[in-house]
């Protein structure tokens, strides 16, 4: 059985322990599409725009169940709009089994329950498929690595919104160390996991977690940007972004009680091309 | 055309004036109260004699005051991006400017708790920064998402709520509603009673049957015989004090002033000939634009969404169990009116209703939730026969509200409706 997941924060131990290993399908670019575009409002989540382009052109018809993480931000509006274009016959025949997974970041009991009977419903959803070692590298050691492999350079870490491509990336690691990338912290490392319950216990914990319910992003971030001896945050969001900007003025503030620097971006499309990274060169050139 | 407002509207704005300068008197006088976001149990507070003062409409008076340009222009100093939720956030930028002569009263003192529900991506994100602000505790609800959004949703909402809804989510917001209880209990040091819990719910699904019969009144009228201006503070001023004796009785008076005036064959607008919906939140900061084309085209707003939704999202019938009735009108309420197909449908059966020729659909932009869906509503209205509007503004920002190319664009729509028809 073909499996895909869209979403960020991936509950990638959890699904080791359920024995699943769905393919991620949330950064892909796609065309316009225009049957389906003329219902997609401009300011949708622009992963979630893209996955539905794709599943009505036909192009995840190779798989046979699509999972949507409910806590990635755009994950419940494309499960919706998934839904309601099959309802209008937009999708394929073939399109894939849509299943929205409400996985709750919490371990208080109410939600240890609701978290359980939502994994039930998905079990029963899959045929299940043994995985011995969860398919992510541990995004930590590779930070380490990057760093010990540049150790003079600059030492940045790169937050906001997480992006699709790697173009900002690239642009970052010709003057600099990405030494914390967030939207690899968002996801829970699956390297360690014991069991269901501890993987649970894990996705539940990760501050990083766009819908975390308890405020300790802040904290966490204090926490990483000494850890990991930051010289500066860059951080940047979506033109739509309605998330991570709430943040923005608790982190600045963080920045400078710590001495670190920080450079604002702003607002950058979810694949910035060649302009906009020029833009994005200027921008911390002049920072 | 009447331009006689019905004099009970003056009672309700009356008694929300007395209620607002009450509350004002208790706390700042220390008494305790809950800051709330609209879509989450005021029950629960209500039960326990906590006041309220709900998040969206506090943005709603600061929006009416005129003071949302000075809010959101300060925020935008503070280092907050220009497309981030006004409607749910703009009173929480208000408290952490903290200006007192740019809020109203002089702005709210610390609130013993907040709760808010995750019905968004940003609550929580918005009310951390209040707690943080005030030092108040936060009752945060989870807002999983049911397996399926089944359709026709207000025909099971109110007996079939289990299935439409999900046992497992009820389960879940059930136990929030009793974590939410101790957590109340703690603050005032009373205990929750369960006897006076269940006569306020039977008392509000009282209220909200009536302002069903009111509805199906203003629904049938063969011309509009109160504006939605009108409506909307007879509507949400009880339904802010949903099941208090005020409240049933004011819905009471409100349906029977509807039934007067049909009777008696009063129409705002004589000569209408073009009936509308306003599909969104209100229009706070230019409420006259309602009425704006009534003179010179005979087009009326006959809808909003309050006095509808009053009935098909509040009425959960309780079968014994008042907590979970609860439960069940609090875990899709504000969903139900911007997810497809729950939204799309409910609007097309809405202004069949009402006989709708025109809709203008609010676009809120920075405001995801509430903007998500609006295609799937403006394509099924079209496919209604219904001519569609759809203006890109947001509810509590008059910084970019083009009021003379809205209207303009407004009554291009009529023009397409009424060309050839003599007025």
């Amino acid at each position: 059985m073909n499996i895909g997941v869209f979403g960020f924060a991936q509950p990638l131990g959890v699904f080791a322990a359920l024995g699943l290993a769905p393919q991620d399908v949330t950064t892909d670019a796609a065309p316009p599409m225009p049957q389906v575009d003329r219902f997609i409002e401009p300011f949708m989540d622009a992963f979630a725009r893209s996955l539905l382009r794709r599943l009505a052109a036909g192009a995840l018809d190779p798989l046979d169940l699509l999972i949507f993480l409910r806590e990635s931000p755009g994950g419940l509006p494309a499960f919706h709009y998934a839904c309601e274009f099959r309802r209008r016959a937009l999708l394929p025949e073939t399109a894939p089994a849509l299943f929205l997974l409400n996985l709750l970041p919490s371990n208080d009991p109410a939600a240890r329950t609701f978290n359980l009977t939502e994994l039930d419903r998905l079990r029963a959803a899959f045929t299940a498929q043994r995985v011995a070692v969860p398919p992510v590298p541990d995004a930590r050691s590779e930070q380490i690595k990057a760093a010990e492999n540049c150790a003079n350079a600059p030492r940045l870490a790169l937050l906001g919104a997480p992006l699709g491509n790697r173009a900002l990336h690239d642009l970052l690691t010709q003057t600099g160390q990405i030494v914390m990338d967030q939207q690899r912290l968002a996801q829970p490392d699956a390297s360690g996991i014991r069991d269901l319950d501890h993987a649970l216990q894990i996705q539940a914990m990760n501050p990083y977690a766009a819908r975390q319910p308890r405020d300790i992003y802040i904290v966490a971030l204090d926490r990483d940007i000494a850890r990991n001896q930051v010289d500066r945050v860059i951080w940047q969001v979506d033109p739509h972004d309605d998330l991570w900007g709430w943040l923005a003025p608790r982190v600045r503030a963080l920045c400078t009680a710590r001495g670190v620097g920080f450079t604002d971006l702003g607002a950058l499309p979810r694949w910035p091309n060649a302009k906009d990274i020029a833009v994005c060169a200027q921008r911390i050139a002049a920072s | 055309m009447t331009d006689q407002p019905l004099p009970i509207s003056a009672q309700a704005l009356t008694f929300q004036r007395d209620w607002a300068r009450s509350l004002r008197d208790q706390i700042t006088s220390g008494a305790g109260y809950a800051f709330v976001n609209a879509d989450t149990p005021h029950e629960i507070f209500h039960a326990m004699g906590m006041p309220v003062v709900v998040n969206q409409w506090w943005a709603s008076v600061i929006a009416a005051k005129q003071l949302s340009p000075y809010v959101l222009d300060r925020a935008a100093e503070m280092g907050f991006h220009d497309s981030l939720a006004k409607y749910s956030a703009l009173a929480v930028l208000s408290a952490l400017d903290g200006a007192p002569d740019m809020q109203p009263w002089g702005g709210l003192p610390a609130p013993s708790i907040l709760c808010a529900r995750q019905s968004a991506d940003d609550h929580q994100r918005i009310f951390h920064l209040l707690a943080e602000h005030t030092g108040a505790p936060l009752a945060l609800l989870h807002a999983p998402a049911p397996a399926q959004n089944l359709p026709r949703w207000w025909e099971r909402a109110r007996d079939d709520w289990e299935t439409l809804y999900g046992s497992a989510r009820l389960d879940l917001m059930q136990a929030q509603l009793r974590d939410l209880i101790a957590q109340v209990e703690e603050i005032t040091g009373q205990g929750f009673d369960h006897d006076a819990f269940a006569q306020l719910m039977q008392r509000i699904e009282r209220q909200e049957m009536i302002f069903e019969e009111a509805n199906a009144l203003l629904a049938d009228a063969h011309r509009l015989p109160l504006r939605i201006s009108e409506q909307i503070p007879n509507v949400m001023i009880p339904q802010w004090h949903r099941g208090t004796p005020w409240a049933v009785d004011h819905a009471a008076r409100f349906r029977d002033a509807i039934a007067q005036r049909v009777k008696a064959g009063v129409a705002v607008c004589p000569g209408e000939r073009v009936r509308m919906m306003w599909i969104g939140a209100g229009l706070w900061f230019d409420t006259g634009f309602y009425s704006a084309f009534e003179e010179e085209y005979g087009a009326v707003f006959a809808w909003s969404m309050y006095l509808p939704f009053a009935a098909d999202g509040y009425i959960r019938r309780a079968k014994g169990d008042h907590l979970r009735a609860l439960a069940a009108r609090v875990v899709s309420m504000n969903e139900q009116l911007h997810q497809p197909p729950w939204a799309n449908e409910w609007m097309v059966k809405q202004a069949r209703d009402y006989r709708i020729d025109l809709a203008v659909i609010l676009v809120p932009e920075a405001d995801r939730p509430s903007g998500y869906g609006t295609r799937f509503i403006a394509a099924d209205l079209r496919d209604a026969g219904i001519e569609v509007v759809e203006i890109t503004a947001d509810m509590v920002d008059g910084r970019k509200w083009n009021g003379a190319a809205a209207k303009a664009a407004v009554a291009k729509a009529i023009g397409r409706l009424t060309s050839g028809k003599p007025y």
